[in-house]
């Protein structure tokens, strides 16, 4: 598998707007993972640091996303 | 900080912003500029940061923790969504010359009056408080800075009045100047650009200053919050319910459909878009600059809370602490950071607004009344006016309604009504069945649960509310506004949130069940989603007889323009419908009238709005009654030759809509695939050449190793003269003097065979091609044959006149005359007298080189196989048969042949190539 082909891929895979919205559920859950997961907080810092860590890795993806934008014609149907 | 100074720094700034939009609106015209680049139109998606976002988050985070940055995770989020929806809308607008983001929804709706007028009057209402916000701001700023001059203070409202006025022109030089509203504004993006670059420098210069000279660091304060506040403002609240959590979620999806919905986002998102690959990049510079301008917030207002402050106090911290402790340069920076906020965000936010206001408000009550007609030739006085009473409506109700109540509040009470276009739109984007009644029935429950539940009980925030808020209208509890059906708990945001969201969405999923959609609703649906999947405008041209007259329907749309502007401008925008219609002939058919019909109406919306361009199109009757009629029966007539239902047809052409982009897709593979096939190929090809080269020489290493042979022979001999003449001591200088020059002639012979053998073995593919003496060439091939040909007895000639050039590759054309040389040398081996001829002549506009040998020619069945790869006469071991298939190439990619001449008695190889090259157009 060359690198165009990973490419290619990768394209598929970030304009399939099923993955897009998988990745909005996932990362709500990132955001609201503390909400449970910190019950009995004692240490602030491991949870702002929880946070800001989530936040970039969320536009990381995003610029991951924007490097193999195909910009080819959506036709999807949702009709349902 | 002496306050005359900020005053003065602050009209610098102004004038300077003025000069900057002059500059950008003049001098910029090109939609390639870099003002319309990706990096342009993604900072400008941060006047989505206003002064809430300035001063109010850090008041936010005071009283909410975490909860403050939900307003810019939502965008973030969405952001995942951008690619898949904006793209769309920005392809529609294209299409439609969408003005605003009321215009997109009514142009989805059947062009549906009453889906504007109901939008129009909510944002109106709902966006004068957020205006207010910005101005409260603005004024409450500027008044710190008056307050410490008291000799200021009497021209306090002076000075308001003179920031208002700079904002009115702002609004109108660069937001308002033009009718054409879907065109793009480069001045008021450039102002824009900088108010962003401002506002997010001087946050970090302020967050900076407070957590790391007043305070510790990051880390220091975020560790010290389990003293400072109680546990039901941690970071995450420290409980958990599905309240908080429902909150948190709820002002994150708020803020996501707020960052493209928001009338003044929905602006610089998509009317200002110049091209929808700028999306992609926008998706991750715009979070990333949220996140940038949110790093301090939280710290700051733990700083606020350590130091003992309120979250009221909080608000100010940003601008208020660098004052306390002396930083004038860097508080003045401050307040000029929350300026551009503000007026970033009132410049954008009153322009959509007036020209929301002015197209799906005022347009229609013209329509409605004949008094009021004369609007239609105003529509620019109209948006200006609209203009300036929304700013003084905003002043005022900061001034005396909105004093009391906390930033955030008004901020996200604006969010909601934002929302309220989301579901209008994505249904309408994603579902083809969502119909005007539907979309109306839900987006008039929505906004009217919004006001029910969210901004009437606002505006008794802190007074003494009525008894129906508190106990419900008439005493029924269940239809209390801030506890309808009883759901109790939580924020008033999420609460309204809900509601809004259920009955909207739900109104527009069952009404567009219930009720039915009419043909033309259906028609114009399957337009308008052609056109969000990138399926250009299905032209009628070839329908009908052409009988119909131009000149007269030119007239119709004449006397429809005038009515919006004046004659000169009416005849232009005449003229380009006509052309983009390509209508050159006096009189056109029923299709090309369809053409002229949607494209006059298309390029109206763009002044007038979608809605009230096709009211007025309709009244213009550009196509009557009769060819309405007439162009229905000629899709019947159409539909009952290719014996199929209108449904089935619109399967059929579905489905070959479908199949055409499969093809597009699989062409675009196939391609790809392909061009890496050729890629591969033309490097094996480039190998096969090197290697042949290689094989041609190593033919003649025999030859070239004689060639070297002789002059180390006379080298040798003339050294040991030397060494015999040194012994005996008669050197003479004459004679040393000869014996030098004739050991110095031999060397240059042998370095002139190796630079020869290295230029000829080097594997540059492609070198330029360069003017190159001929007889040159030949010396330099020959050298590696004469010794061969000397040995095999053959008798060589020469003919080539000394100035001949040619514009060539001098390695490739020496290969290809090498192979040939060798091909000769082998073939007439064993005959009496061998002999062989090259010659180079002039043939007009080429060169001709012939290769002569003293053989019979080549017979016709070998001649024609000749030049194939692979083919060889020789015996096993000597040739693989490409030389002459790669000499073929060689000489075509000169703009050559290569041929037999079969009409010579001996074997004679003609090579021509033109003698200048023709030059490659890129």
């Amino acid at each position: 598998m060359n690198f165009s082909e990973i490419k290619a891929a990768f394209q598929r895979l970030f304009s399939a707007i099923e993955f897009r919205i998988f990745v909005f559920i996932l990362f709500v859950g990132v955001f609201i993972y503390p909400f449970f997961g910190f019950k009995n907080l004692v240490d602030p810092w491991q949870v702002y640091s929880y946070f800001i860590f989530a936040w970039l890795t969320l536009i990381g993806l995003l610029f991951l996303m924007s490097l193999v934008d195909d910009n080819s014609e959506d036709t999807g149907q949702f009709d349902p | 900080m002496s306050p005359i100074l900020t005053l003065g720094a602050l009209a610098l700034y102004l004038l300077f912003l003025l000069a900057l939009g002059f500059y950008a609106e003049k001098k910029i015209k090109s939609k390639k500029s870099f003002l319309f680049g990706g990096i342009f139109y993604s900072l400008s998606f941060a006047v989505y940061c206003t002064t809430w976002t300035f001063y109010g988050s850090i008041g936010n985070a005071s009283n909410f923790g975490m909860l403050f940055a939900t307003i810019y995770l939502g965008p973030t989020l969405g952001a995942l969504l951008w690619a898949p929806v904006l793209k769309r809308i920005i392809r529609i607008k294209n299409n439609y010359h969408i003005t605003s983001i009321i215009d997109f929804v009514c142009a989805r709706y059947n062009k549906s009056v009453a889906i504007g007028v109901v939008l129009a009057v909510t944002v109106v209402v709902g966006f004068i408080p957020y205006n207010a916000l910005q101005f409260k701001s603005i004024m409450a700023t500027t008044g710190l800075i008056l307050s410490s001059s008291p000799d200021l203070m009497p021209y306090h409202n002076l000075i308001e009045l003179i920031i208002l006025g700079m904002i009115a022109v702002f609004v109108i030089l660069f937001g308002l100047k033009r009718l054409e509203s879907t065109e793009r504004h480069p001045g008021m993006i450039a102002v824009l650009v900088v108010e962003s670059v401002t506002k997010l420098f001087m946050a970090l210069a302020g967050g900076f200053f407070i957590v790391y000279v007043l305070s510790d660091g990051v880390q220091h304060l975020v560790q010290s919050l389990p003293q400072l506040v109680s546990s039901d403002k941690y970071l995450y609240f420290g409980e958990t319910n599905f309240k908080d959590t429902f909150n948190f979620i709820s002002w994150m999806i708020l803020a996501s459909s707020a960052v493209l919905f928001l009338p003044r986002q929905f602006h610089v998102a998509v009317i200002e878009n110049s091209d929808e690959k700028h999306v992609a990049k926008a998706q991750w510079i715009f979070p990333l600059y949220l996140l940038l301008i949110n790093l301090f917030v939280l710290p700051v207002a733990i700083y606020g809370l350590k130091m003992g402050g309120t979250a009221g106090q909080a608000e100010s911290l940003l601008l208020d602490l660098p004052l306390k402790h002396g930083e004038k340069l860097l508080a003045l920076g401050i307040y000029l950071g929350g300026f551009s906020a503000a007026i970033g965000m009132i410049t954008v936010s009153i322009m959509t607004i007036s020209t929301m206001v002015t197209n799906h408000l005022l347009l229609p009550l013209s329509d409605c009344s004949t008094g009021l007609r004369f609007l239609r030739g105003r529509i620019l006085e109209s948006r200006w006016l609209v203009a300036i009473l929304t700013i003084a409506a905003s002043y005022l109700y900061q001034k005396f309604i909105g004093s009391g109540t906390a930033l955030v509040s008004m901020g996200m009470i604006s969010f909601v009504v934002a929302f309220q276009f989301l579901p209008p739109i994505l249904f309408g984007l994603f579902w083809s069945k969502a119909n005007t009644k539907g979309a109306l029935v839900g987006i008039v429950l929505g906004c009217s649960l919004w006001a029910y539940t969210l901004f009437v009980p606002a505006f008794f925030a802190g007074a003494n509310s009525p008894d129906w808020i508190i106990q419900g209208p008439f005493g029924f509890s269940l239809l209390r506004p801030q506890a309808l059906f009883g759901v109790v708990g939580l924020s008033e945001i999420a609460h309204s949130f809900l509601w809004t969201t259920l009955f909207n969405t739900g109104g527009i999923l069952l009404g567009s069940l219930f009720f039915k959609t009419s043909a033309v609703e259906k028609n114009h649906t399957e337009e308008f989603l052609n056109f969000s999947r990138n399926i250009p405008f299905q032209s009628h041209q070839i329908l009908g007889n052409a009988e119909i007259d131009v000149e007269f329907k030119s007239k119709l749309i004449l006397q429809l323009l005038v009515q919006y502007f004046d004659e000169k401008k009416a005849k232009e925008f005449l003229d380009t419908c006509l052309l983009e219609s390509r209508i050159t002939t006096p009189l056109i058919t029923i299709g090309q009238l369809a053409d002229l019909n949607f494209i006059v109406e298309r390029n109206l919306s763009g002044t007038i709005g979608s809605a009230a361009a096709h009211f007025a199109v309709r009244q213009a009757q550009l196509i009557n009654q009769k060819e309405e009629k007439d162009l229905s029966a000629m899709y019947a007539h159409m539909l009952s030759t290719l014996r199929v239902s209108p449904l089935d047809f619109k399967k059929k052409v579905d489905f070959q809509i479908q199949k055409a982009n499969n093809f597009k897709h699989q062409r675009d593979e196939l391609e790809r695939l392909l061009n890496l096939r050729l890629k591969e190929v033309e490097k094996m090809q480039e190998q096969l050449v090197q290697s042949s080269k290689m094989s041609a020489l190593g033919e003649m290493a025999g030859g070239v190793a004689h060639e070297i042979n002789s002059p180390l022979a006379v080298i040798q001999m003339t050294l040991e003269q030397m060494q015999i003449r040194i012994k005996k001591g008669n050197m003479e200088d004459a004679w040393a003097l000869n014996a030098t020059n004739r050991l110095i002639g031999v060397t240059q012979r042998i370095a002139s065979i190796i630079k020869g053998m290295r230029l000829f073995s080097r594997s540059e593919q492609k070198p330029p091609f360069e003017p190159r003496n001929l007889s040159e060439i030949f010396e330099d091939t020959l050298a590696f044959c004469r010794e061969k040909f000397k040995h095999q007895a053959i008798d060589l000639k020469v003919i080539v006149k000394a100035d001949l050039v040619v514009e060539c590759r001098d390695v490739q054309l020496s290969q290809v005359i090498l192979n040939l040389l060798n091909n000769a040398s082998d073939a007439i081996q064993g005959k009496p007298s061998p002999w062989i001829e090259i010659e180079a002549q002039e043939a007009g506009e080429s060169i001709e080189i012939s290769i002569t040998d003293c053989g019979e020619g080549i017979p016709t069945e070998i001649a024609n196989k000749i030049m194939q790869p692979f083919f060889t006469t020789k015996g096993v071991g000597k040739g693989v048969g490409l030389g002459l298939s790669i000499s073929k190439g060689i000489v075509e990619d000169h703009g050559g042949q290569i041929f037999v001449d079969m009409t010579s008695k001996n074997t004679r190889f003609v090579v021509q190539i033109p003698k200048i090259q023709k030059k490659m157009i890129a």
